[in-house]
């Protein structure tokens, strides 16, 4: 019974000291909060600080808080939704959400406010400034006292969105990129494919250029042969001459295609030599002697450069200083003048050759020096020509660092033509000038191994070699070998394709064998055709048509 | 009085804080580190936030948070405040203090 007492007072002893120090505790602030039983349940009172924690938290969060009354009228927003809104929190609390949504969300945004709890959407939500942002907006319930209000979260999807959007831009570009490697695969296929064909188109051009040129050599020698006879009647005479200048012509329309596609496709191979300038004029006129004097023309020269050597491939150079002359007696009408000066200009020398011919319209000028181009429809049917001549010397002269300009001063009114190059010191012991090739006099009697398969070009070359020389011919490698086991000879004169080898091969033997020296005559002239040919031992190499003063000068050249 | 309990009898607690206020995270701090050193592998505390639940302190009967009740062993006990006074905190939860040097401090006066 006592020790029943005795408990009891323990615990009420205990209670007391509880209560004393829940007493002194609230009464020394040591709280946070007082539960306190009410009408409704218990209620928590906070004491001063106790909510702070919370209100950092929604201001600081990185989403957009609000809390709105049940008509959309917003109570409460932290400054997050506020800057979303680009506005300011006093412009933001206190006025509709429903002025942030779009006329046609709006309906659903009512919807909404009316059933809050649970709804999530996605809108774009119209700030202060116009700008659109996209945005989600989470809904719920809010609790508080009595009044229904309802809170809602927004996060800003703008930068999620924009990432979808640039990943899928990057899609897009990643497929545009397979795409355009596609298209480049394939052009490159085709590229590969032009390039074949253009090699075929040349190969088929230097075969063309072969088969139009070996008929030629026979006709031409032939025919001047023929008309070098004086026994002949004068009206014979002149109508072989006619031959001869037509199937010059042709085979000179020939060349100048082989020529251009070989500058166009950069497949030319220039020699670098020293050259006088003013020789290869002269040589030049001489080529043309025929023409002028057929037109009854007056040339005169005025050659007044003092330093007149430039570095140069002396076959080029000619080619080019003849085609400006050649177009001047063209277009000069009989009894014109022809003017060829001279004159040096800041190391430079500057050949003009100026004619009294039918001019060049100003608008013309720029287009005369594009291939298959001459200055108008009428010039081209009245002279002829595939206009490829100045296409050729311009690019010609450019390769070697100078330039072809034309001026005139119109219709009737002549033309000037000027080619510059540079020039350069020439060598003090005049060694390594090249000449341009000259006309052989009094060249000696020598023994010559003539190899050519086609028949009428071996007859006809044989006819004429013979009548300074002596020739022995043959028509295969095999007879060649043999003539050359039987006898000396001072020179060989081969064709590359034979029936039973190569011309190649032959020089090889004939030059290792007896050490003869050749002169190589071929349809082919393309440069590697030459290079190969030079490499194989022969000294010269000949394009057909055979021009057979040509060939005399060389074999004069070769043998002394 | 009960003696002194530094036996292995289990304790089941209850702290009741109000949010996240200095108060309240002092007083979490000190109850663990106290039941880690004292109680060992043998006690159970549940913490309570009457913002959360207000409920659940009305059925505790607490007038005010932080409130620490021991549940068990019997007899019920509150201890209101921050639970920095640990020789008061051990004597309500009827545990005698560690050795002298170590965290709790020893009893006298």
């Amino acid at each position: 019974m006592a020790k029943h007492t005795t408990v009891e007072l323990d615990n009420l002893r205990a209670r007391l000291r509880e209560a004393e120090e829940t007493l002194s505790a609230i009464r020394n602030g040591e709280v946070d909060s007082l539960i306190v039983a009410g009408p409704h349940g218990d209620q928590v009172f906070s004491l001063k600080g106790a909510e702070q924690p919370y209100r950092i938290f929604v201001e600081q969060m990185l989403e957009g808080a609000v809390t709105l009354a049940s008509d959309g009228t917003i109570l409460y927003c932290n400054r997050r939704f506020a800057e979303m809104m680009r506005s300011k929190l006093e412009k933001v609390i206190g006025s509709q959400v429903k002025s942030f949504v779009r006329a046609a969300d709006q309906p659903e945004l009512e919807e909404i406010l009316r059933n809050p709890a649970g709804s999530k959407v996605r809108y774009v939500l119209e700030a202060a400034d116009g700008s659109a942002i996209s945005a989600q907006l989470a809904f719920c319930r809010l609790p508080v006292d009595e009044v229904e209000a309802i809170c809602v979260v927004v996060t800003d999807v703008t930068e999620q969105q924009e990432k979808q959007e640039l990943a899928s831009a990057l899609q897009n570009l990643r497929s545009a990129q397979e795409q355009l490697q596609r298209q480049n695969d394939a052009l490159v296929r085709a590229r590969l494919d032009a390039e074949a064909a253009s090699d075929a188109k040349d190969n088929f051009l230097a075969a063309l250029s072969h088969e139009l040129r070996t008929p030629l050599t026979p006709v031409l020698m032939t025919a001047a042969a023929l008309e070098a006879d004086a026994s002949l009647p004068e009206s014979v005479r002149q109508d072989l001459a006619l031959l001869c200048r037509n199937v010059e012509l042709e085979a000179r329309l020939i060349d100048d295609l082989l020529d251009l596609t070989r500058i166009v496709r950069g497949k030319i191979e220039l020699r670098s030599d020293v050259i006088d300038v003013h020789a290869v004029i002269a040589h030049a006129l001489e080529t043309c002697r025929r023409d002028i004097s057929a037109k009854r023309l007056e040339v005169s020269r005025t050659l007044c450069a003092s330093e007149f050597h430039v570095n140069a491939d002396a076959v080029r150079l000619q080619q080019i200083l003849w085609n400006l002359l050649r177009n001047a007696v063209k277009f000069t009408p009989e009894g014109g003048r022809i003017i060829v000066r001279s004159h040096n200009e800041e190391g430079k020398i500057c050949v003009s050759i100026i004619d009294t011919g039918i001019g060049i319209e100003a608008e013309a000028i720029s287009r005369i020096f594009s291939p298959f181009e001459q200055a108008g429809r009428l010039i081209t049917q009245r002279f002829g020509g595939l206009g490829l001549g100045l296409a050729i010397s311009k690019r010609l002269a450019e390769l070697h660092g100078g330039t072809v300009t034309a001026r005139s001063e119109g219709h009737d009114r002549g033309a000037t033509f000027t080619l510059t190059l540079p020039t350069v010191a020439v060598p003090a012991t005049g060694r390594g000038i090249v000449q341009p090739p000259v006309a052989a006099d009094g060249a000696r009697q020598l023994k010559i191994l003539l190899v050519e398969d086609h028949d009428d070009t071996r007859h006809s070359l044989t006819r004429l070699l013979s009548r300074r020389h002596i020739v022995r011919d043959a028509p295969t490698v095999e007879a060649a070998l043999l003539a050359a086991d039987r006898e000396g000879f001072d020179l060989v004169i081969s064709d590359i394709g034979l029936p039973d080898g190569s011309g190649l091969e032959l020089m090889r033997s004939l030059r290792d064998r007896y050490g003869l020296k050749g002169i190589c005559l071929s349809g082919f002239g393309m440069e590697e055709d030459i290079a190969r040919s030079t490499e194989a031992g022969f000294y010269h190499h000949l394009t057909k048509p055979i021009d057979l003063n040509k060939l005399e000068s060389i074999i004069h050249s070769l043998v002394h | 009085m009960d003696a002194a309990n530094n036996g292995s009898e289990r304790y089941v607690l209850r702290l009741f804080v109000t949010g996240t206020t200095p108060r309240s995270s002092k007083a979490i701090r000190n109850i663990r580190t106290l039941c880690d050193m004292h109680l060992r592998g043998r006690y159970e505390l549940e913490v309570i936030d009457i913002y959360q639940q207000p409920f659940l302190a009305g059925k505790e009967q607490i007038i005010a948070a932080p409130t620490l009740i021991k549940k068990l062993p019997a007899p019920l006990r509150k201890i209101i405040g921050d639970l920095s006074n640990t020789e008061r905190v051990l004597l309500g939860l009827n545990l005698q203090p560690v050795e002298p040097g170590h965290e709790g401090r020893p009893e006298g006066h």
